[in-house]
């Protein structure tokens, strides 16, 4: 008679008081952002993106993108207010998040990546979302596109499910550090024959720079040079595999030289007409800023290759 | 043998009837164990556990904090340390280093400008946040993660005195309290029933040996 309410009693009480329990100090680090907050950042991103586009205003779109992103998005608006003035911008919102890695953070800045289709488009969106401190917002600073139908390389995660940041310098496991592939990518762009070329794949950017530079080499009543460098390489996120995957702008410079007599001026679909409307009588140089994705395989699993580009005239002068 | 088993059921019966009837009158029926209240003398703009001074997670808890001003804004908050250390960067503040059950606060204070960064109320960092005028009421769960609690002064001018009190709010408490003071019954009971047991078999024997005896 006393075994039935002496059960029920025990099995009801656990249940019925959220009993205090020591928590585990050691680690006083945090996830930038989990799923919810990735996808809270897109909405407010997708929002904002809207009204920024709907007006060309760069100030505005400055509320959620930073960097060299920002720059070259701005461009893209200029482009568009120019050439095409009765036609705003249409915007493609994003959709998602799909994969989201955050490595872990013991002090601001935070930043995380997410991959964010792009469905009208067919490709996806490797966001990498950086926030300075508590009181700025999550901007996004890169955006390079990919494929919708490439193979995203899987993360690496550490225990908690936290994906592991790498130092632009670290070389541990790969073929070289984030930092020096950057370099010698860039360095292969500029010179063809470069040694360093060996180094990398062929990948469909290399491919399309060259063809821009071979069209170029073949104005007539002017010479053209294209130079390369690269910004200071943040960002980089340890792969399952060993390899790495990183963030990186390159900057690209094209001169023209107009020869004495000579004429030079861009066709109506060119993003350098906006810059340069009336053409160039001696010289021109037009800056674009190129965000990749390149993927930095580990020893002995191939060359580094970039995997995703976005990119776009940032500034033109000329005389 | 019995009796001896009988006499610590009875015994540790007795004893979970005690510590359920204390627990049961310590939260009450609205399953909320107040602590005393404790004064702090608050440097700068707020008061700011470190991750270390709360150790556990778990229960609901009610942080009550009363300034000395009556008509001082104060806000109050849970926000996990990263972004706390980063918002308080340079602000001058009170930390708690310790906390002791019934409520005591060992502090420390930090030099800093009394200026915020911005209205706390507008950042999306915290788990939990309350505001008031003289007095602000933050209730939140004990969270697992490196969390502070922050008390600041949102009107540009130290803090001064504070008074700080804390409630514990365990759900089920009281009805768990009282299941202790039934499971407790029953086992005193089941313990008598024992000894009650061996008592009444004796009773045959004995009559066995009075018949053998006449």
């Amino acid at each position: 008679m006393v075994v039935a309410p002496v059960l029920a009693t025990l099995l009801t009480l656990p249940a019925a008081c959220d009993l205090p329990h020591r928590k585990d100090l050691d680690d006083l680090s945090k996830v930038a952002a989990g799923r919810s907050t990735a996808a809270s950042v897109l909405l407010n991103y997708d929002s904002v993106r809207a009204n920024a586009d709907a007006r060309w205003s760069d100030s505005t779109l400055a509320t959620v993108e930073g960097g060299p992103l920002l720059r070259i998005d701005a461009g893209a608006y200029l482009v568009s207010f120019r050439l095409s003035p009765d036609q705003p911008l249409e915007t493609t919102p994003l959709s998602g998040p799909g994969v989201v890695a955050s490595p872990r953070f013991g002090s601001y800045p935070l930043w995380f990546v997410a991959e964010l289709p792009v469905p009208d488009a067919g490709v996806s969106r490797m966001s990498l979302f950086a926030r300075k401190s508590t009181t700025d917002p999550w901007r996004m600073m890169y955006g390079p596109e990919i494929a919708v139908d490439a193979t995203l390389p899987e993360f690496r995660t550490d225990d908690p499910g936290a994906a592991v940041s790498v130092s632009p310098h670290d070389a541990d496991g790969v073929v070289m550090s984030p930092a020096r592939a950057c370099r010698d990518y860039a360095k292969v762009l500029q010179a063809r024959s470069s040694p360093l070329r060996r180094m990398f794949v062929r990948d469909a950017f290399l491919q399309q720079m060259r063809e821009i530079q071979d069209a170029q080499a073949k104005l007539a009543y002017a010479s053209f040079r294209q130079t390369w460098s690269i910004m200071p390489v943040r960002y980089a996120l340890r792969l399952d595999d060993g390899g790495v995957l990183v963030f990186a702008t390159l900057v690209r410079t094209d001169r023209y030289h107009v020869d004495p007599g000579g004429y030079l001026r861009w066709n109506g679909n060119s993003a350098a007409k906006a810059y340069l409307p009336h053409g160039v009588r001696h010289w021109a140089r037009l800056q674009y800023d190129h965000q990749i994705l390149m993927e930095i395989p580990p020893v002995g699993g191939g060359k580094p290759a970039v995997i995703g580009q976005y990119g776009g005239v940032v500034s033109g002068v000329g005389s | 043998m019995r009796r001896v088993i009988g006499g610590l059921l009875i015994l540790a019966g007795v004893l979970l009837v005690l510590a359920g009837g204390v627990a049961a009158a310590w939260f009450g029926v609205d399953n909320t164990a107040t602590m005393r209240s404790h004064q702090v003398d608050v440097h700068g703009t707020g008061l700011v556990t470190v991750p270390r001074a709360i150790a556990y997670a778990g229960p609901r808890v009610i942080v009550t904090a009363q300034a000395q001003e009556t008509r001082q804004h104060l806000f109050a908050g849970v926000a996990h340390d990263v972004d706390v250390r980063d918002f308080l960067s340079g602000v001058a503040r009170t930390e708690v280093t310790s906390v002791r059950v019934p409520l005591h606060l060992s502090t420390q204070a930090v030099a800093g400008s009394l200026d915020l960064s911005a209205d706390p109320s507008s950042l999306d960092i915290w788990i939990a946040s309350a505001e008031g005028v003289g007095q602000v009421n933050l209730s939140f769960r004990l969270p697992d993660a490196a969390d502070d609690v922050v008390i600041l002064s949102t009107d540009a001018r130290p803090v001064g005195p504070l008074t700080v009190s804390a409630a514990v709010v365990v759900p089920g408490a009281f009805v768990g309290a009282l299941a202790g003071v039934v499971l407790g019954a029953g086992l005193a009971l089941v313990g008598w029933s024992l000894i009650g047991m061996r008592r009444r078999s004796r009773q045959p024997n004995d009559t066995a040996e009075l018949r053998a005896r006449l």
